[in-house]
């Protein structure tokens, strides 16, 4: 260390020697080194430490207070509520009794879809009437049906040109 | 009534008892204000060292083993928290010195301030202002409060050798300060 290498050898003879001559400049200079402080300050000084002791302790409790009342149950019920949403929330059972309801909830791309798809099965039942399996039923079935409705008339009216002809074949058969 | 020692009040006021900490404060106050008003120089700056040193002890109470005396714990508190505050008054005087407070805070050209912050010192006190902030300490330490070597090394953290050295330069430092510093009309000796 520096100063260690200038002086390697302090004695207390020489320290002495120094304080000494620093004792005696202090007196000559006539001046109190040490200025006097009354004793109310000291009594202020424990009141006012005090205080800025209280301010540090009391933010202290108050944050502790406040974690107690309202950080930690808050934490818990927050958990809490996920956990249970996570473990118990009901099965969907599908079992709805309400079609509507159903429909309802239904997301709007599953709605399209379901229309297209219904709208396709319409073309798919044109296309299997066009191919004469629509009819594939006995004969005398569809026979008693036009006699019971009384309306062979109208039915016969509404049937494209080749489906009527189908169906005339049909009834001459079940003839 | 039976005087407590340091630790048994320390122990009543891990126990929550307040009034512990206060007969604390009140059996070492005086020596933690003037060894902060002997290093920093102001009254102002002590004042606050002295409450925010038992402030910190408060806080740091459960911390403290007992490894050395209560007082050496609480001075070393003071003594740090002087040597901050004299290093924040040396960058303050650096700012103010190159005129970067002024541009900052152009209302700090208020000369009341100045006044405010200049206090009547002793001729000793100047001289102690001079030195290093090491020096400084140590020089406190020893000449005003007569602490061993041992103990202000506890405070300082360092050795005894290292202290000597820095308490011997101290010495010079003043003694030279105040032989040329004392008025002539002052004494019966003029000194150069």
């Amino acid at each position: 260390m520096k100063f260690r290498q200038e002086h390697p050898d302090i004695s207390e003879s020489d320290e002495r020697a120094l304080v000494q001559a620093v004792r005696t400049l202090e007196h000559e200079a006539g001046q109190e080194s040490t200025p006097s402080v009354s004793e109310a300050y000291w009594q202020n000084l424990i009141v006012r430490t005090n205080r800025r002791v209280d301010a540090v302790s009391s933010g202290k409790a108050i944050s502790i207070s406040w974690a107690a009342r309202v950080a930690i149950p808050g934490v818990v019920a927050i958990v809490s509520f996920l956990v249970a949403l996570h473990y118990y929330v009901p099965v969907q059972t599908h079992q709805h009794s309400d079609v509507e309801s159903i429909v309802l909830g239904l997301p709007d791309r599953a709605v399209d879809s379901l229309l297209t798809e219904s709208s396709l099965t319409e073309e798919t039942l044109v296309a299997v009437a066009a191919n004469g399996n629509l009819f594939d039923v006995p004969s005398e079935q569809i026979g008693e049906y036009l006699i019971e409705n009384d309306n062979t008339l109208a039915l016969v009216e509404m049937l494209p040109e080749q489906q009527a002809d189908q169906m005339l074949d049909l009834l001459a058969k079940g003839k | 009534m039976e005087e407590l020692s340091d630790l048994q009040l320390i122990d009543e006021v891990r126990n929550g008892k307040r009034r512990a900490f206060t007969e604390l404060m009140r059996r070492y106050q005086q020596r933690v204000y003037w060894v902060a008003r002997r290093i920093v120089g102001t009254h102002e700056d002590a004042d606050d060292i002295a409450q925010e040193t038992f402030v910190k002890a408060y806080i740091a109470l459960g911390d403290f083993r007992g490894e050395s005396s209560f007082f050496t714990w609480l001075y070393r508190i003071a003594v740090n928290l002087s040597l901050n505050a004299i290093r924040k008054r040396q960058l303050v005087n650096y700012l103010r010195e190159n005129e970067i407070i002024n541009r900052i805070f152009p209302s700090s050209d208020d000369p009341s301030r100045e006044v405010e912050f200049k206090e009547t010192q002793s001729r000793l006190q100047e001289a102690i202002a001079q030195l290093p902030e090491k020096q400084r300490a140590v020089f406190v330490m020893r000449y005003y409060d007569e602490m061993s070597y041992e103990e202000i090394s506890e405070v300082m953290k360092t050795s005894v050798g290292g202290l000597k050295a820095n308490y011997f330069h101290a010495l010079r430092k003043v003694r030279e300060y105040m032989t040329n510093e004392i008025p002539s009309g002052t004494s019966g000796h003029q000194r150069k």
